[in-house]
């Protein structure tokens, strides 16, 4: 089986461990969109794939060999790029993380997925308790706040 | 492959209607670039420059604002080419110091309205 990621809480999408480092930028936007990160001699591709210029997003990744690792450095023709990114996620095992901000990554999963569908239902579990954290955060933020209970009643 | 952005030239920057702030307007300290903001050369549309960030276009929302160089540049910001592999326009407009509300207000001075 494939090396996976170890991702850490509270640690940026683009090296989501104490141990993982961000070695090559495949497209940047404000931060690091799809690139390579190395953790433990291991490469793995990463990727946003939600939330791009939002505060809440939503990061994929997976494993690669280092000959992937350099092919996908030396496309420069963004379709040939888009079409071997996709190749390399379709081998999975893929680990999905939500992020924020403020915190930075919150949660992951590792999906380990052979069709469209356990994809679809590992994606939509961390969403939704994704979901469920900022919707905690929000209201803690709200009842630190003096003039809530005013403003939520 | 790096080139020269003449003050003529426009850049593009990307933002969203459903989203707070709809365009960033200052760096995130956490990131790789704590001092720089993002935009694309050129005068893209909102769809050409969704398109180049995030791989897709997103139905709703979608907005593109538009700045001169030579504004940016007037207003003490660096305009640098840094393409990537996915975005060969890449621009990266940065500030000489760590960017406060003043900073802040200087950059969204030199965009215009914007286009969705």
């Amino acid at each position: 089986m494939a090396d996976t990621i170890q991702i850490e809480r509270w640690h940026r999408p683009w090296a989501p461990a104490s141990d993982a480092r961000l070695v090559e930028t495949l497209n940047y936007y404000d931060r690091p969109l799809i690139g390579i990160i190395e953790q433990h001699g291991v490469k793995h591709l990463f990727r946003c794939v939600g939330g791009h210029i939002e505060p809440h997003h939503v990061w994929i990744y997976t494993c690669v060999t280092g000959s992937e690792a350099d092919a996908l450095v030396r496309t420069n023709d963004p379709e040939k790029l888009e079409a071997l990114i996709g190749e390399f996620f379709a081998q999975g095992p893929v680990a999905v993380a939500a992020a924020d901000d403020a915190d930075g990554v919150w949660g992951s999963t590792i999906i380990d997925a052979f069709t469209v569908e356990e994809l679809r239902t590992g994606y939509d579990r961390i969403i939704r308790e994704f979901h469920q954290y900022l919707k905690s955060k929000q209201k803690e933020a709200a009842a630190s706040h003096p003039l809530s209970t005013s403003a939520s009643s | 492959m790096t080139r020269e952005i003449a003050d003529e030239e426009v850049v593009t920057q990307y933002g969203n209607s459903q989203t707070d702030p709809v365009f960033r307007t200052r760096p995130d300290p956490e990131s790789p670039t704590p001092r720089a903001m993002s935009a694309t050369v050129g005068r893209l549309t909102p769809a050409a420059i969704a398109k180049l960030v995030r791989g897709y276009e997103r139905p709703a929302g979608d907005l593109a604002r538009y700045a001169r160089v030579g504004d940016l540049r007037q207003a003490g910001f660096e305009v640098r080419h840094t393409p990537s592999n996915r975005n060969p326009g890449h621009v990266s407009i940065e500030w000489p110091a760590d960017w406060d509300d003043t900073v802040a207000e200087r950059f969204d001075r030199c965009y215009g309205e914007s286009n969705g």
